[in-house]
């Protein structure tokens, strides 16, 4: 079974990983020191001294734990990808650990979608399904926050009320993920999955040219795909938005367009097969509706959590959205959804909850009150088996 | 005995017309009660100053409303000390002239610094009750010492000196101002109760001395929790989604929710709770009303901000359908039966079948053919409503049906959305 690196997208077999030596002298032996790593700087762009890396040797169907470094003779213990040298989790490779691609068009808000729902998967989740929810990277949340609060579990979610800035596009189709591990108890063992989001740049998407870049996509194995329903006319109309709450024009089925063409590409798929990855396509900003709906509107009713992902309430919820995208006019998304995805689910969310100050890009002084976000992590991992299903 | 209300009225009730705050002065004086009388005495002129509060509240003017306060005060005393009041020894302990009572005037010239301090008082009760956004109640408590006399000085600061340690006067009048109010004396404590402003004040005892200077006893700091802002309420189906805006440094709420009808429902939260969880209330389909307090802790007890509140509308009934098949196989599932259930009491109900052709749930009535129509329907829970139907040949598969609940208005209807669909 090959899965993804993480933080490089390149196919590996986690039984065949390899090992950083730890700098341990070994008797009779000059310990190694660090130094530079052409294949690291390459891939991953991070152009600084590490200590070396090496390929452990095989042993069949067996999951090896530690290596000698022929070099120094020193045991090491330290997991790396065999392509980027990043290292790895010691659990890496014992459970489903599936690149979850996220992608939408500019302004969409999926860095804000992706920082409340890295909240929610800190803090409750495991709770609810009995895991050991775990943040092991988020070099991106680091850069665009200074690693001020993130990592810091009290931290305030959006310091000062301030949504982010707009995420710089990616450099050479690369961006460091953010990387979870959920470790959960299933019959007699623990598995751990490693959860893997990547945060695009909406410009990555508004040309060809840059989707070619977007490696990340064909390695993925699963997609959530953020549409802004104010770009969608009718919907736009039945509320009173400022102009400053959608920037462009762009129709939301040019961005499924490019998605999927990237989709196809990668995957070497031609025309005549469906895409056949989950995909997960959330309408975000779902708030905004609440009002002309009214309370008993079924998108405005929130599922009774559990330690499942309610499958009756999911394929409810798709059934309403695309009913809504039709009453909209918006025939179009879900036709080319349909003709193009063996699998995909709508989804209604909202991450913030209330409308922002859009012209200011600050939270509503009430705070956020996420709405429904959590529910396309959730069908996507109940597809891979990491949470049941029920309903 | 005889009550000379024109008497009690110029003497006793006119000069408190202009205080403010709580009322100042001798508590026996505002009884009318003598050191010489008896119990029965003492309990047959309670009986008619209270009587002449009743009547005199009623009225207008600065006069009735003294009396007003004259029987908030003395619902409190009642309630704490009862027919105590009636024993000529209570009221032996209280202060007997006005001069005792108004104890926390400062004297004009600073006396020279005193040599043997007086016992400073250790520890200060004080707890706070909003009585609206700007002001509150102090009620304070100490542990009366056996020499000097107490006061209490209100201050944004805690003093500069440690506890125990002799002021002078000057020094004393420069530190805060001085709480003024009715003291009473309840066995070894002394208490006294003062309006005073929202927010929070570091409240100090000085034991006095002679020279006006006095000992520092242990400040204690308190005040009115700062209320919450801009509360709002979500209904997301069964349960309410609560916001609200943080009064700078606190951390804590007591949320309660009080439906018209069943048992009230209390929580409290942290500001961490409601930052990762949102604060939901499982409403149900009633509505009430729900009050945030704002919550601060302190080690004499919690302090309570003025509430906020808010009105949650109910939702009307649910109602559920099904269209389960009910022809055999020849049918080719287009004989069903439209079978409805609701869980409250419904009237004048209007229900609109329709059936749309393709892969889209019909949104609206209007999205497509209308099959049945029923008006005027009484449904009644526990008892389905059914009714067989047929979907004609010309519809070609796949389409939906779909039940539209048209009047009244607010129900909620639960679609099935697996047998809805005809493919």
């Amino acid at each position: 079974m090959n899965v993804a690196c993480p933080y490089c997208y390149e196919r590996i077999n986690p039984r065949r990983l390899w090992f950083r030596c730890t700098g341990r002298k070994a008797p009779g032996r000059p310990a190694c020191v660090p130094q530079k790593d052409p294949a690291r700087k390459e891939l991953t762009g991070i152009d600084e001294l590490v200590l070396p890396s090496f390929p452990a040797p095989g042993y069949g169907l067996r999951v090896v734990n530690s290596a000698v470094h022929d070099v120094c003779h020193a045991v090491s213990g330290v997991k790396v990808c065999p392509h980027c040298h990043s290292r790895m989790p010691p659990s890496f490779g014992e459970g489903r650990s599936p690149l979850i691609a996220m992608a939408g068009a500019p302004h969409t808000g999926k860095s804000v979608y992706l920082r409340i729902l890295a909240d929610q998967l800190r803090h409750g989740m495991g709770l609810r399904f009995g895991a050991d929810v775990r943040l092991i990277g988020d070099e991106q949340f680091a850069n665009t926050t200074g690693r001020a609060d993130f990592l810091d579990p009290a931290g305030d979610l959006f310091p000062g009320g301030q949504l982010y800035a707009k995420t710089q596009p990616a450099a050479e189709g690369r961006r460091d993920p953010i990387v979870f591990a959920w470790r959960q108890r299933r019959l007699a063992r623990y598995d751990t999955t490693l959860l893997s989001f990547f945060d695009t740049a909406g410009e990555d998407l508004s040309s060809m040219s840059t989707v070619d870049n977007l490696r990340y996509l064909g390695a993925a194995d699963a997609l959530i795909l953020l549409l802004d329903p104010f770009l969608i006319p009718r919907a736009r109309d039945q509320i009173n938005l400022p102009k400053s709450a959608y920037t462009t024009n762009q129709s939301t089925v040019d961005v499924l367009n490019r998605v999927t063409d990237n989709l196809r590409e990668s995957r070497h798929l031609g025309g005549r097969k469906n895409i056949p990855i989950p995909v997960a396509v959330v309408f975000a900003k779902i708030d905004a509706f609440f009002d002309v709906w009214g309370d008993i509107h079924p998108l405005v009713q929130r599922p009774e959590p559990g330690p499942y992902y309610d499958e009756a309430s999911g394929r409810t919820t798709h059934e309403y959205v695309r009913s809504q995208l039709a009453d909209w006019g918006a025939h179009d998304v879900d036709n080319h959804l349909a003709h193009n995805y063996k699998n995909f689910r709508y989804f209604a969310v909202s991450a913030l909850g209330a409308e922002p100050d859009y012209d200011n890009d600050i939270i509503d002084p009430n705070g956020v009150r996420p709405f429904r976000v959590d529910e396309p992590l959730l069908w996507l991992l109940s597809q891979f088996g990491v949470v049941p299903g029920r309903g | 005995m005889s009550f000379d209300s024109k008497a009690y009225l110029r003497d006793v009730v006119n000069p408190l017309r202009d205080q403010v705050g709580a009322l100042p002065g001798d508590l026996a004086r505002h009884y009318g009660v003598e050191p010489r009388m008896t119990g029965a005495d003492i309990a047959e002129q309670l009986d008619r100053v209270r009587e002449f509060w009743e009547q005199r509240q009623g009225g207008s003017g600065a006069a009735a409303r003294v009396c007003a306060r004259m029987l908030d005060r003395d619902a409190q005393l009642r309630r704490e000390h009862g027919d105590r009041m009636h024993d000529p020894d209570w009221w032996t302990d209280l202060p007997s002239t006005p001069d005792e009572a108004d104890d926390f005037e400062e004297e004009e010239e600073p006396p020279p610094p005193v040599s043997r301090p007086a016992p400073h008082v250790e520890r200060l009760r004080v707890t706070v009750t909003a009585e609206d956004s700007d002001t509150a109640i102090a009620h304070i408590a100490w542990r009366t010492p056996p020499s000097g006399r107490v006061s209490i000085r209100r201050s944004p600061v805690p003093p500069v000196w440690p506890p125990g340690a002799t002021v002078r006067a000057a020094d004393l009048r420069a530190y805060g101002e001085p709480l003024a109010g009715d003291r009473l004396t309840v066995g070894p404590e002394s208490q006294i109760a003062v309006r005073v402003p929202g927010g929070a004040h570091v409240y100090t005892p000085f034991t006095l001395d002679d020279q006006g200077g006095g000992v520092v006893g242990e400040p204690v700091s308190a005040g009115v929790a700062g209320s919450v802002q801009r509360l709002r309420a979500r209904r997301t189906g069964s349960e309410v989604v609560l916001s609200w805006i943080w009064p700078p440094s606190i951390n804590l709420v007591d949320v309660t929710f009080t439906p018209a009808d069943g048992p009230q429902w209390r929580r409290r939260m942290t500001r961490g709770e409601v930052a990762e969880q949102g604060c939901r209330i499982p409403a149900g389909a009633s509505g009430g009303r729900i009050t945030v307090c704002a919550v601060t802790r302190t080690r004499d007890g919690d302090l309570l901000s003025a509430p906020r509140s808010v009105t949650v509308e109910p939702v009307a009934g649910k109602l559920a359908y099904r269209l389960p098949k009910v022809g055999g196989p020849f049918s080719r599932g287009r004989s069903r039966m439209l079978r409805v259930t609701v869980d409250d009491l419904c009237e004048g109900v209007e229900l609109r079948l329709v059936v749309a052709l393709g892969t889209v749930m019909p949104a609206r009535p209007d999205a497509g053919q209308t099959l049945l129509r029923f008006t005027g329907l009484t449904l009644e829970p526990g008892a389905p409503w059914e009714v067989p139907f047929t979907v004609p040949r010309r519809l070609a598969r796949p389409y939906w049906l779909r039940c539209f609940v048209t009047r009244p208005r607010g129900i909620r209807v639960v679609d099935p959305i697996d047998e809805m669909r005809v493919s």
